[in-house]
Formats: C-alpha cells, sequence, structure tokens
C-alpha cells in the first residue's frame, strides 16, 4: 500500500485512503457520505427542535432576564389553554386550514383535469399554472393587498364593472372579508403546486381503462368516481398532507396582507406564536405554544395517513 | 355529434383561458402597477394599461432604496446555500440509493420528521444558536439554516433520481479498476444531472423565498434579504405601491426564469415522490 518511509498515517487518512482504494466496507462508506448531512441536522434541526420542547417547560423572557430560566412545568402549557387569544388563533388557523386546503384541492383537480386533456400548448399553460406556487408568500401578500385595495384595486373595479358590487368593498377593513381575501390569495397561490402533483396522477392513469370504461357505457361522472378517483389515491394523500402542514403554519402571507387584522381576524396560531415570542419577548410560552402547533401538525399527518392509506 | 363536439371543444379552451388568466392576472396587474405614477395609481376610475408609463419607480427600487442591496443578498446567500446543499445532499442521498447500512430506514424517517417540523418552532432557539455562534446579521448565518432546512427535500429528490441509475454502470466501472471517486465522478454525476438541476430549482425557489427565519436573524439592511426587505418597507406619507410593485416584479424575475428554463425538470421533482407514493 502506502510507502512505508511515511511515518504511520492517522485513523483519518487511512480511511480516505482505504475510501479512495475501494476498500471500505459499505457501512463505513455509509457513515462518511451521510455525516456532513447528520452534522448539520443535528445542529441546525435536531438541537433547536430538542430545545424548543426543552424552554416550552421555563419561563423565559427577555424583557425580564433577572427572572432567569426557571423550571415551571407544564404552567406554559396551562397558561395556553386559559388563553382566549391563543383559541382564538387555533380557530382562526383551522377554518383558514379547512378553507384553503379544500379551495385549493377542488381548484388544483380542476385545473390538473384541464390540462391533462389538452393536447397542443400544454406545457405553455402547465408552465403559467406553476407560477403562481413559486413567488414568495409574502410577496403574494403584498400584490393581494394591492389587488383588494378598497380604492385602486383590481378586485373592486372588476366587481363594479361587472354589476357584482356597487361602490368600494372594504376588504381587508372587515373581519370575514379580510379573511376572505386571504383565503383567496392562499388558494392562488397553492392551487397550481396542487394541480401538478395530481395531474402527474392522471398522467399515469393508463387509457385502457377509460376505455374500458366507455365500452361498458360508464357516464362520465362514474367513470371519474370509480376509476380516477381511487388511482389519484396516492397523489391526493400526498397534496392534502403537503397542503394542510404548509396552511397549519401559515405566517408570511397573513403577516403581509394584513398583519392578523383587523384587530386579530385574520391572526394565524404561527403569527399568535410569532407576536408572543418577538414581540412580547416571552420565549417559554412562545415555545409552548409551538409545540401545540408541532402536535396538532403531526395529528393531522397522522390522520391522513391512517385514512388515506389502503388497508390490505 | 359534431356540433356537440365542436361545443365541447370550445368550453374546453374557455377553460383554459381561464386558467391562465387566473395564474397570470395578478402578475400582469402588478407590472401595470410598477409602470405607473404616483398619480395615475389613485387615479379614479381605475386605469389598467398605464397611461403614462414610466420607469420611476424601477430608479428608485435603487436609487433611494436599499433593493439593490436586497437583490444581491439574496443572490449570494440563495446561490451558496444552494450549492452547498447540493454537495452535502448527493453524498447522503448516493448512500441511501447505494448502500446498506444499518439505521437506513430511521434516517430516513428522521427525515421526513425534519421535513414537517414548522419553522416557527425552531426559530427561537435558532435564533439564540446563531447570536451565541456570533453569525447574526451575516450571510454564513443565514446560509448554515437554510442548507439545513432544505437538505430532507433535496435528499428525497436525489435518492429517488439516483436510484434510477442502473446499477450495473457501476459496478461494471468498478470491477474495470475505476475508484470510488472516479465511477462517481465520471459515472454517477453525468447521469445524476437531470436531478441535481431539478433539486437544485427547487431549493433555489424556497431559499429565495424564504421570509421568517431572514426575518429574525438579520436586522441590518447589510445582509436583508429581498422578502424581508420588501415585506418590512413602508413609505413616508402613503404606502408606495408603485416601487412595491416594481420591486416584486424584480424579485420575481429570477424565479420565473429558472422555472421557464427547467420547468420539466422541476415538475418531474415535484411528483417524483407522489406518483410512486
Amino acid at each position: 500500500m502506502a510507502a512505508p518511509t511515511i511515518a504511520r498515517p492517522s485513523a483519518g487518512t487511512q480511511t480516505v485512503r482505504r475510501w479512495v482504494s475501494g476498500q471500505l466496507t459499505e457501512s463505513e462508506l455509509a457513515a462518511l457520505l451521510i455525516l456532513p448531512c447528520f452534522a448539520f441536522l443535528a445542529i441546525f434541526a435536531i438541537y433547536p427542535i430538542v430545545n424548543a420542547f426543552w424552554t416550552a417547560l421555563h419561563t423565559l423572557r427577555l424583557d425580564q432576564p433577572h427572572l432567569g430560566m426557571p423550571f415551571v412545568g407544564l404552567r406554559n402549557f396551562a397558561k395556553a389553554l386559559g388563553d382566549a387569544d391563543a383559541w382564538h388563533a387555533i380557530r382562526v388557523t383551522l377554518s383558514y386550514t379547512a378553507v384553503t386546503v379544500a379551495a385549493q384541492f377542488v381548484l388544483g383537480l380542476a385545473i390538473a383535469l384541464i390540462i391533462n386533456r389538452m393536447e397542443r400548448g400544454k406545457n405553455f399553460v402547465r408552465a403559467a399554472a406553476l407560477l403562481p406556487w413559486t413567488m414568495a408568500p409574502v410577496l403574494a401578500g403584498q400584490m393581494w393587498r394591492w389587488l383588494f385595495n378598497d380604492q385602486a384595486g383590481v378586485v373592486n373595479d372588476l366587481l363594479n364593472r361587472l354589476g357584482l358590487a356597487d361602490g368600494q368593498i372594504i376588504w381587508l377593513g372587515v373581519p370575514g372579508l379580510a379573511f376572505f381575501a386571504i383565503t383567496v390569495a392562499a388558494t392562488w397561490g397553492a392551487a397550481s403546486y396542487m394541480a401538478l402533483i395530481l395531474l402527474a396522477g392522471l398522467t399515469g392513469i393508463p387509457d385502457e381503462l377509460y376505455e374500458a370504461a366507455s365500452l361498458d357505457g360508464a357516464s362520465p361522472v362514474r367513470t371519474f368516481l370509480a376509476v380516477t378517483l381511487p388511482l389519484l389515491r396516492n397523489a391526493i394523500m400526498v397534496s392534502l398532507v403537503l397542503r394542510t402542514l404548509g396552511a397549519l403554519q401559515a405566517l408570511d402571507l397573513p403577516f403581509a396582507m394584513t398583519g392578523g387584522g383587523p384587530g386579530n381576524a385574520t391572526e394565524t396560531f404561527a403569527l399568535y406564536i410569532y407576536k408572543n415570542t418577538f414581540q412580547f419577548l416571552d420565549f417559554g410560552y412562545g415555545a409552548a405554544l409551538s409545540v401545540i402547533l408541532v402536535v396538532i401538525a403531526l395529528t393531522f399527518a397522522g390522520t391522513y395517513y391512517r385514512v388515506l392509506t389502503p388497508r390490505d | 355529434m359534431a356540433g356537440r363536439g365542436r361545443v365541447l371543444r370550445a368550453g374546453h379552451w374557455v377553460l383554459i383561458g381561464l386558467v391562465v388568466v387566473w395564474s397570470l392576472a395578478p402578475y400582469v396587474w402588478t407590472l401595470f402597477t410598477s409602470f405607473k405614477t404616483e398619480r395615475e395609481l389613485y387615479q379614479f376610475p381605475v386605469t389598467y394599461w398605464p397611461h403614462h408609463p414610466t420607469v420611476v419607480n424601477y430608479v428608485q427600487v435603487f436609487t433611494q432604496n436599499p433593493f439593490g442591496r436586497f437583490l444581491l443578498n439574496s443572490a449570494i446567500v440563495t446561490i451558496a446555500s444552494t450549492v452547498l446543499c447540493l454537495f452535502i445532499a448527493s453524498l447522503a442521498a448516493y448512500a441511501f440509493a447505494r448502500l446498506r447500512f444499518r439505521g437506513r430506514e430511521i434516517l430516513l424517517v428522521g427525515l421526513l420528521i425534519v421535513a414537517m417540523i414548522p419553522l416557527i418552532t425552531v426559530i427561537v432557539p435558532l435564533y439564540i444558536l446563531v447570536r451565541n455562534l456570533g453569525l447574526l446579521n451575516s450571510y454564513l448565518g443565514l446560509i448554515a439554516p437554510y442548507i439545513t432546512y432544505s437538505l430532507p427535500v433535496a435528499i428525497f429528490i436525489l435518492t429517488a433520481f439516483f436510484r434510477e441509475i442502473p446499477h450495473e454502470l457501476e459496478e461494471a466501472a468498478l470491477i474495470d479498476g475505476c475508484t470510488r471517486v472516479n465511477t462517481l465522478w465520471r459515472i454517477i454525476a453525468p447521469l445524476a444531472a437531470p436531478g441535481l438541476i431539478t433539486a437544485g430549482i427547487i431549493v433555489f425557489v424556497y431559499t429565495w423565498n424564504e421570509f421568517l427565519v431572514a426575518l429574525t436573524l438579520t436586522s441590518t439592511t447589510d445582509v436583508r434579504t429581498i422578502t424581508v426587505g420588501i415585506a418590512l418597507y413602508r413609505g413616508e406619507f402613503t404606502f408606495p405601491w408603485g416601487v412595491i410593485s416594481a420591486a416584486v416584479t424584480l424579485a420575481t424575475i429570477p424565479i420565473m426564469a429558472l422555472i421557464l428554463l427547467g420547468q420539466r425538470l422541476v415538475i418531474r421533482g415535484l411528483t417524483a415522490g407522489a406518483v410512486k407514493g
């Protein structure tokens, strides 16, 4: 192997040399290849997660450093149970999630079906449909805030021209309307993403199945229910899980579009956590709230998995 | 029958038109806004095509505001994060796709869980960690977390791509006396190029668009990225929608270009997991 005159090489050099000459075992090689990735995850993901759970059990207020960081057990969680604003934010988040994910799914499925039947120009339409997903939610929020502007916004102008509204609707100044406006913006941003995942699922369904269904005289609706939907199950599950997890932690878009207002009508749970942490500087309480968000997110993911996975 | 077919086809084209309008109209409105004067913005009735097109908003983006700096910061942070993330992820993905080792499944599940944890949960510990490392308001302080949070998605995409590369090619090269490094460089890398581009574009888009981490870990304009810059921008008297629209347009162009160039690869990457389940 190496020249014997050189002083004994260190273990590290030896490992590298054995890798170059292909003498490492598979496990050793795997460990070596995964090491950098694992180092980053350990420092910047796993440690912060564990730390958040730990902080949630303490009082930690940056505005009152003299308090130190005393252990308080589950007191932060007990506080959350009695916090009306927290419950309000959870309700806003759950409604936001239900409305946006449902709208994104219906619209995404419609877009996927429309594009799937195209012959010419498919690439162009698919690229156009993909674009909204690529816009930063925080920029989309700014953009939609301008579209929904009561005086100079295009939404009011179009509604007036079509005769659907008379005068200027103050979209972002009325609780229900503001909520509606942010769900429209969120649906715009993510329906296309949903559509692309569903479109890939549609492309994977063999034509023979449709031919067989039409030979059997099945109506389009029946074909859709009996052939298309069951075969899309995987695509539907993946897209629903991803969009639900996204909606549950929505922060950027309401932050930019309404700032949670008017009042706290569109204050999502993530926004409320952000406020408690970075405005009230109550890190312990913020951490406890964010642990609750993790539990909610994992519950949703688990439920989808159980409901939508085929039982053998 | 033929008449009914024609009606159906016309209806289909109408629906296609609606999809395109729904997707692109907000962009078009923003683009129009960016070329309007302050006065025309609030003119009644609302104008669509700018009557007095002006580039004053674009000039303002660069002269009276640090948006140019924000764009540069975004470019530096995003490019560095994407390149480093791809390098680290491809090493791990190679191991997941090709090698048998203990703990493989557990590691993959771990990656999935890391990918599901809300950013808002890790943001405070991350803030304290980065502060203690002395990396607040530095490029490195943003790049390291960005690499980390993009690793799961990059590894999933690359693993799927690496699995499709025929094993035999690699074995033949090894038998022919090619070293592992050479095999990786000469055989795997060229075949993995589409996968690397796909993962690269997706990581680039996520990183360029990221807001919460950038908002929390930067407080000076020196390192602030474009998403935070635009979100925190307030005018002196009225809300400067013209300038905002110009900045949004400029911030969107790099992503648009990337997506239009690599559309096929992006869609393949986005859907790789979904179709196989």
